[in-house]
């Protein structure tokens, strides 16, 4: 039944105190924050617990939700930002994440890779993804953002131009860009395949 | 279909292989061009997202069977007052939403006035694209602000600026690192291509 609410009308109602509907915003989005974040960070606990930071986040701050715009680019928004904020503070220094007492209920949420592996983590852990991450690393961030947003978010490009806070044009030539050297990247690797072969 | 709407499709997670896409890139062969320059990239993407999805049911039947015998135990949310993030990152999450806001709102002000006939909006945008080109290509400044410029950062939907133009500034920075033959060989045609069909 949930299924039927847009993501608007759960937020009226989890604002309105049906606090455990926000489950269904969890459930549509996850994965893709999922595959965004370990595409970015690997199979770290640290891309787990930045996904639940966003959803925590959106969770608290949900009485400054406006329907005027999508809830999905708001979460993206909150989520890049605190990529950005914990490469930063990876930079400065190795830091333990902010853990909240919802962590408790996280396994409810997301399951933990190292107990035991879902389909989707089976997928992400093929060698085709391990060398697509290896080569979106080698991509300026913004750009391996954007096309991370693209493909794993699905996201529109006028979402990603309205989460990336940059033009839309920016945003589309960012996705060019970035395939346009992933293509190339690959191609030389199935060059020097051929080579050896 | 123009070849904005085309390079929308060739990129889409999930319907880059609609017919009306098949069609453009039968009559179009700078997007078919495209297509294949991306295709190393683009296939890479794809059939990591179809084999996701197809595994996907099975993934959300895991997790429900999960949150039902967990439930039990502990909500998937805590009861409102319990103190769960830093103010911080609270305090980011409002200031997304007050940004939000206020650029869905520019955007809807930007779109509002009367919406020109089809045709007179074709016209608009090929003089747009030839104005851009103009003053990207000659370095010309008008100074004008640039949120004046058609096309600039804020451009709304429906207004957008020419990709394959913006293209060439893009590539003449030196932080991006490229197969500059091939991508002058796809971006510059498809500036032609793209006025054509923007234009007609
Ligand atoms: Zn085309």
């Amino acid at each position: 039944m949930n299924q039927n609410l847009n993501d608007a009308d759960i937020m009226k109602r989890v604002c309105a105190g049906d606090f455990l509907l926000f489950d269904e915003l969890v459930l549509r989005y996850r994965e893709r924050l999922l595959r965004f974040a370990w595409s970015k960070y690997g199979r770290q606990v640290a891309a787990e617990d930045l996904v639940q930071e966003a959803f925590l986040a959106a969770f608290a701050a949900r009485e400054t939700y406006n329907p005027t715009f999508a809830f999905s680019t708001w979460l993206w928004t909150i989520f890049l930002n605190l990529c950005r904020r914990h490469y930063k503070q990876q930079i400065r220094q190795p830091r333990e994440m902010v853990r909240s007492s919802f962590s408790a209920s996280e396994d409810t949420v997301i399951p933990e890779p190292s107990s035991s592996e879902t389909p989707l983590q089976a997928v992400l852990k093929t060698e085709q993804f391990e060398l697509l991450t290896m080569y979106l690393a080698e991509l300026p961030e913004v750009q391996a953002d954007t096309l991370r947003l693209r493909f794993f978010g699905g996201m529109k490009f006028t979402e990603i131009a309205l989460t990336m806070d940059c033009s839309l044009s920016a945003a589309k030539i960012r996705v060019k860009n970035g395939l346009l050297q992933l293509a190339h990247r690959f191609s030389e690797d199935t060059a020097s395949e051929g080579d050896v072969s | 279909m123009n070849c904005d709407e085309a390079f929308d499709l060739i990129t889409h997670p999930t319907d880059h292989q609609c017919e009306e896409l098949q069609w453009h890139l039968q009559l179009c062969p700078r997007c078919r061009q495209m297509q294949e320059t991306l295709a190393p990239a683009l296939s890479s993407f794809h059939q990591l997202l179809d084999a996701s999805s197809e595994v996907d049911e099975h993934a959300n039947h895991y997790s429900d069977l999960q949150q039902s015998t967990d439930h039990e135990e502990l909500p998937a949310f805590p009861a409102a007052g319990k103190p769960f993030l830093s103010a911080e990152t609270v305090r980011m999450a409002e200031q997304a939403a007050t940004r939000l806001s206020a650029e869905t709102d520019m955007n809807r002000k930007a779109n509002s006035p009367a919406p020109l006939k089809s045709s007179h909006k074709r016209l608009m945008n090929a003089a747009l694209i030839l104005m851009a080109g103009v003053l990207m290509g000659w370095g010309i400044s008008l100074e004008v602000p640039e949120s004046s410029v058609p096309g600039a950062a804020s451009a709304p939907e429906g207004k957008q600026s020419c990709v394959w133009i913006a293209q060439r500034d893009e590539i003449s920075r030196p932080a991006v690192r490229m197969d500059k033959s091939s991508v002058n060989s796809v971006v510059l045609s498809c500036v032609a291509c793209h006025l054509q069909s923007t234009a007609e």
